[in-house]
């Protein structure tokens, strides 16, 4: 049974599975995406940054830190959005809409905003790509010469747990955005912040449409924190790294195959995906099932410790222990 | 010996396992055992009569644990102590653990499915392809069921403490010296023979066990299959469990880099065995040890 289109196309979507399998939204253990759950720690915010417009000067500091952060070279131009996602949905309308190739399966919001705008979706094509680096769900990795289309885009919003296979350095290339998030490996996907790394005349094209100010004041001061804190990267990378082994050995253990994932999510092979998510849910922890397989599972990685003890008391009953 | 006593120690052994936090402190029989076997292997694995030095070494090595046996049996304690010896010497919780490790391997990578069927198995594990994994898992659950757990429980019931311990030291003298190769062939002849004779009725046991636990009690193909197996003992619960689980077993494989051509048993059963098969082999140990349970309450009742 589909619980409604918009929630079986996206992870999320508590609301939906607590209205069928009973609780509350705060019952819920989500791990039906890829958000990280233990975040980047909210830091004090000033009653300027709620009360003022976001100057010149703050918005730079914030492009100063990520440009530092995910060394981006000099040539690419850099812009901040209200969440990637807000970059996908514009992207497509910059240049004349013609065909597309999106090698799935992949995240499927690039396919709807490129169709939105009257793109064609086709399997190859020379003169726009869109890359899911590394891939949404099945963690696939991409290389340079993967990224040659005359409209390239780069999605790295799950990057930053590899970032040794970061494709930045295809930003000077004409035509190329590589989009960032901070919602992923630094949880903060509520404060919707993301980046379009790349192509000068793209990145003047996408300012233009998202008009003044895009990001909220507490927004930018969050993500100037996140992003001149390397050390809390690389300790969160590794227990990313520990935890995602920590979820497999859990998940295979209960009966299913891995996959593939990134160290922010896990995809898992058996024969009854609806199955094991139902009987997850049973326990209210969501996880997420596509439309377009009915062997795969994708999980994000608990967090607290109380969330991996709810997942193994769920996986337990599981097998009839 | 008691059936009751027994009865306890199977399922503290089902339950516990082998705790590692005891282990930790106290060294384990086996290892106190396999200590013996190396100073005798030290000692007296030399000389143009190794043969008959590995007969005095085996016979030290019984009647050591004979007497360790029937002391610790006339130790006035309502038999706290032989029930927690028997539970530790059998190892049945273990070897499902390790069974199931290799399932779980298996599910993340093959490469952790190798390394989780290295800790059971001596063969080369580097070059095993997914159902090789599988069918090593399968074939070292059938035959440590029988060395692990139905042997063990054979030799308590018939001469309590002394059987149990008598049986434990042959069989690990057996894995550690009785090997045919240029230094143990002589040496470790008399481990290899006796653990043959104390294994021949309990190996039997076990296929009969595993075949009645899961309703095969047609026996032509465990009759047929069992002899083609090269050692005379593991082809019988093997072939059984091959059988129940419809997976066949045995055939070519690779020892210390030599390719051996050995014949399938059970050749009809799935040649492409996975994680699933494993755990199904893990089930039918614990259908198993259920069904010897059930005997065993059976002897204390009657």
């Amino acid at each position: 049974m589909r619980i409604d289109s918009r929630a079986a196309d996206h992870g999320g979507g508590i609301d939906a599975a607590a209205a069928r399998y009973g609780g509350v939204r705060g019952d819920w253990l989500d791990l039906s995406t890829g958000i990280n759950r233990v975040p980047y720690p909210v830091v004090r915010l000033t009653a300027a940054a709620w009360r003022d417009l976001p100057d010149a000067g703050a918005i730079q500091a914030l492009e100063v830190a990520a440009r530092l952060f995910w060394n981006i070279p000099d040539k690419a131009a850099i812009f901040a959005a209200p969440g990637a996602s807000s970059l996908i949905a514009r992207i497509p309308d910059m240049v004349p809409a013609g065909k597309v190739a999106i090698p799935g399966p992949t995240y499927n919001e690039h396919a709807r905003a490129f169709r939105a705008c009257g793109w064609q979706v086709v399997d190859d094509t020379p003169a726009a790509r869109v890359v899911v680096h590394p891939n949404n769900p099945d963690g696939r990795l991409w290389t340079l010469t993967d990224c040659q289309s005359d409209l390239m885009i780069i999605d790295e919003s799950f990057g930053d747990v590899v970032p040794d296979q970061s494709l930045i350095a295809a930003s000077v290339r004409p035509g190329t955005l590589v989009l960032k998030s901070l919602g992923k490996f630094w949880g903060l996907a509520g404060a919707r912040l993301g980046f379009a790394i790349g192509d000068p005349e793209l990145i003047a094209a996408l300012r233009q449409m998202l008009g003044p100010w895009p990001v909220s004041g507490p927004a930018l001061a969050l993500g100037q924190a996140a992003l001149s804190d390397p050390a809390w990267a690389v300790r969160t990378r590794r227990r990313l790294a520990r935890d995602a082994q920590r979820l497999d050995r859990m998940m295979t253990d209960a009966g299913v195959r891995l996959s593939g994932g990134t160290d922010l999510f896990r995809l898992y092979d058996t024969a009854n995906a609806a199955g094991v998510q139902d009987d997850l849910a049973q326990h209210q922890i969501w996880t997420r099932t596509f439309p377009y397989s009915d062997r795969w599972l994708r999980l994000g990685l608990p967090g607290p410790r109380a969330e991996w003890d709810r997942l193994a008391v769920a996986l337990a009953a599981r097998r009839g222990i | 010996m008691s059936a009751g006593l027994l009865a306890v120690a199977m399922i503290a052994d089902a339950v516990l396992g082998e705790p590692p936090v005891v282990w930790g402190r106290v060294p384990h029989p086996a290892v106190l055992m396999g200590r013996a076997i190396d100073l005798l292997d030290q000692r007296l694995n030399k000389g143009p009569t190794r043969r008959m030095m590995g007969v005095a070494a085996v016979a030290a090595l019984v009647a050591g644990a004979g007497a360790l046996g029937l002391a610790l049996h006339l130790i006035p304690d309502a038999g706290l102590i032989e029930a927690a010896v028997v539970a530790v010497l059998l190892a049945q919780k273990s070897l499902v653990d390790h069974v199931r490790a290799v399932a779980t391997g298996l599910r993340q990578s093959l490469k952790d499915g190798r390394q989780a069927v290295a800790m059971i198995v001596g063969r080369d594990t580097a070059t095993m392809k997914e159902p090789d994994v599988a069918r090593a898992a399968i074939e070292s659950a059938a035959e440590n069921l029988s060395d692990g757990v139905i042997a063990p429980i054979f030799w308590y019931l018939l001469f309590g403490l002394p059987g149990i311990l008598i049986y434990k030291v042959v069989n690990t003298a057996d894995s550690m010296i009785g090997h045919r190769t240029p230094k143990y062939e002589a040496f470790g002849w008399a481990a290899a023979r006796l653990d043959d004779v104390l294994n021949l009725v309990p190996a039997r046991l076990t296929a009969i066990l595993i075949a009645v636990t899961h309703g095969h009690l047609d026996t032509g193909p465990i009759l047929r299959d069992a002899p083609l197996h090269r050692s005379p003992n593991a082809g019988w619960p093997e072939a059984a469990m091959a059988v129940v689980l419809n997976v066949a077993l045995s055939g070519p494989r690779s020892y210390h880099g030599e390719k051996k051509d050995f014949p399938w048993v059970w050749k009809e059963g799935r040649r492409d065995p996975g994680p699933a098969e494993v755990d199904a082999a893990c089930r039918a140990l614990w259908r198993s040890w259920a069904g010897i349970l059930a005997v065993v309450l059976l002897l204390w009742w009657a």
